[in-house]
């Protein structure tokens, strides 16, 4: 067995290692494309050492077509790596581009350039290396010049791709704001690509040394250069493992994400646009009227300022469905009701919904306060459960806050739901009572005229006139 | 409902500059009724709007309508500045606008390189975000750089949407607009509600992440 032999057997039984490792401990746990990647590489280098390290090629095309097919899998490697951080592996569609790749389009063109390069750079050897055949795979022995072209035509390509990734690597590795599991992910693809350039590296050197160097020299250096080949290859082997094997899953989750981006936040926007048109436009009447005498009650019950926010918010909820009730293509209970089915989702994730409640508005506060998902989940559910108030709603459980049935005098005054039905599902619960007596003092105190009490039997008195919304207003 | 306004420039072209721009045109309509419709494309996914904010440098961190309108600005070459009408000062526009359901006006100016969002303040916080998020991504898309004196789309016998050719100007999007103005809407709102999501969850946005995660 001569020197290339044995280090094609050193070589191909790292791989075989590698190979049982992957298949028996990862594949199962970590499977990506580059995952499936790694797979056939690691199958087919050892396959190619094996048969290398048994073959003794005889004449000097053999070793050129030898040293190409052992040479292809790590081409394959390095042109797979660039093209994937360009984002354009055809492996991962759709996918994208490294992040600091993304911005830099020259950088990225040069990255996915490395597709055509590599396996042209290839070709161009292995053209070469037929046309002018040298000794391409006896490990010590003394080479002519047209090795060196051979073998550099093969190798600097391949370097230069391999070092560009590896830096682009380590550029991501550093970035502050990244979780630290990410940042050690691709610490780790860094150094292992690193390792593949240094790889090419050591065989262009190699290739050099084999060519220039005088016998006792040249003997020490391929020598060392071989070791230092095996040491790479399983540093290499290692660090991608270790890259592949750190899966990290996302705290939020890229389907909620999705979801709120293209549904709920388009809805949401629909239904609040439209709650402003009917708030703010003074198209529904009766929302600030009803408004300004649950804030009254509201202060008679010592409620705090988000319970009555709420209370009234509830109101303008439904306001907003009343004014679009005929109007199919607007706010209707159903599209509320699928507005609320996508709210839930959200408001279960409450790292989520913290996040979301963080953001400012570019200007002074709005009459409607700041964003809170929560309550406008709660709000909404108080609105439909009013305009279609029924016992099974929330599992027969009708004891609600005190500023939901608030709420309910609210709107039964300025007659947005139909107050027989809500007394008739909600009046026999005691809040119920309480609240609708603070909100019939609060009317009575405010200067309204005489209001008859639901236990009178009758309903409030309901004057929706623009005039009535207007003094209030201006109150 | 949101309007767009666009003043084009009186005179955006040299003589031959036309000629060149609608022997282009008469190429890509050839194009079009041969059913090759290389331009026309499907609507923006989220990788490829976080692809645009990597350019934009706004990827894995937490941002608001301003700080897009100012990064957005910068990669299209265009003042973008955006106006809320506090509804204490001006309460009449502000109802005025709510009566008509106007959430928000973009105007644009093609020859001063400025576009001017209007929003009214009274708006409801996640309403008003997402409306400027909106005007934002309509000139993400390039939808108001169409050219004018377009004689309008022709049909694709393609899957995908039939989209507008526009002038030779810095684009952050990699598609055409599409030549339907539903279309536009569509994918501006698509735009709003990525842009929302990415500025709310910022280095935590899983779609950031997976930037850092190729392999």
């Amino acid at each position: 067995m001569n020197a290339f032999q044995q280090q094609s057997l050193v070589l191909g039984l790292v791989c075989f290692a590698a190979s049982l490792f992957f298949f028996g401990v990862m594949r199962s746990a970590r499977n990506t494309w580059f995952s499936g990647v790694i797979a056939v590489n690691l199958v087919t280098l050892t396959l190619i050492f094996a048969a290398l390290a048994v073959i003794d090629l005889g004449g000097e095309r053999a070793e050129v077509a030898a040293a190409l097919v052992s040479e292809m899998p790590f081409e394959a490697v390095v042109a797979c790596l660039c093209v994937a951080q360009a984002g354009y592996l055809p492996l991962r569609t759709g996918a994208p581009p490294l992040a600091v790749v993304a911005a830099r389009p020259r950088l990225r063109l040069l990255l996915a350039s490395a597709g055509f390069a590599l396996p042209i750079a290839w070709v161009l050897a292995a053209a070469f290396g037929f046309v002018w055949p040298s000794p391409a795979v006896q490990a010590t022995a003394p080479a002519p010049l047209v090795f060196v072209v051979f073998k550099w035509i093969l190798m600097v390509p391949a370097m230069v791709f391999a070092a560009l990734a590896a830096i682009l690597f380590l550029t991501a590795a550093r970035s502050e704001a990244l979780d630290m599991r990410l940042r050690v992910k691709n610490a780790a693809f860094a150094f292992a690509t690193f390792c593949l350039a240094s790889v090419a590296l050591e065989s262009a050197l190699f290739a050099g040394a084999r060519v220039w160097l005088e016998t006792g020299t040249r003997l020490a250096v391929t020598n060392l250069l071989l070791v230092a080949e095996t040491f790479l290859a399983i540093a290499c082997v290692t660090a991608f493992l270790l890259g592949v094997v750190l899966r990290y899953s996302p705290g939020i989750a890229e389907p909620l994400v999705r979801h709120m981006a293209t549904r709920w936040l388009p809805e949401q926007d629909r239904f609040d646009s439209h709650r402003w048109h009917t708030v703010v436009g003074g198209v529904t009447r009766g929302v600030v009227i009803a408004s300004y005498r649950i804030g009254a009650a509201a202060d008679r019950l010592c409620l705090s300022q988000s319970e009555a926010e709420r209370a009234v918010g509830t109101v303008q909820h439904i306001a907003a469905m009343r004014d679009s009730i005929h109007d199919t293509v607007k706010v209707t209970p159903e599209r509320a009701r699928d507005l609320h089915m996508l709210q839930s989702e959200i408001v279960k994730d409450a790292d989520l919904t913290s996040k979301l409640d963080k953001i400012g508005t570019p200007g002074p506060t709005s009459c409607f306060g700041t964003v809170r998902t929560a309550s406008l989940h709660v709000e909404l559910e108080a609105a439909l459960d009013l305009i279609e108030p029924a016992a099974t709603t929330r599992d027969g459980k009708n004891e609600r806050p005190l500023w939901f049935y608030l709420a309910a005098a609210g709107a039964m005054d300025v007659g947005f739901v139909d107050g027989c039905r809500v007394r008739e599902v909600f009046g026999n619960e005691t809040r119920y009572g309480e609240a609708f007596e603070a909100y019939t003092e609060a009317v009575a105190s405010l200067g309204s005229g005489p209001r008859q009490s639901q236990r009178q039997g009758d309903s409030l008195k309901r004057r929706r006139s623009i005039v009535e919304d207007e003094t209030y207003r201006a109150h | 409902m949101a309007l767009m306004g666009v003043e084009a420039s009186p005179r955006p072209y040299g003589r031959l500059a036309i000629v060149t721009e609608k022997l282009r045109r008469w190429q890509k309509r050839r194009r079009f009724g041969e059913g090759a419709s290389s331009a026309a494309r499907g609507f923006l996914t989220q990788e490829q709007f976080q692809e645009e904010l990597a350019v934009l440098g706004l990827s894995d961190q937490p941002f608001g309508p301003r700080e897009y309108a100012d990064a957005l600005g910068r990669h299209v070459g265009v003042t973008i500045s955006i106006d809320v009408v506090p509804d204490a000062e001006h309460p009449l526009l502000s109802r005025e606008l709510a009566r008509r359901g106007i959430t928000g006006e973009t105007r644009y100016r093609a020859d001063l390189a400025r576009a001017h969002i209007i929003v009214p303040g009274s708006l409801p916080p996640l309403a008003l975000n997402f409306t400027l998020l909106h005007e934002l991504g309509h000139l993400a898309a390039g939808d108001l750089f169409i050219d004018p004196h377009h004689s309008g789309p022709q049909p694709a016998r393609t899957s995908a949407l039939p989209t507008f050719e526009v002038l030779n100007r810095s684009r952050l999007a990699h598609g055409l607009p599409f030549a339907r103005a539903l279309d536009r809407e569509h994918e501006a709102n698509l735009r709003a509600g990525y842009a929302f999501v990415a500025g709310c969850l910022g280095s935590e946005n899983p779609y950031a992440q997976r930037m850092y995660d190729i392999l």
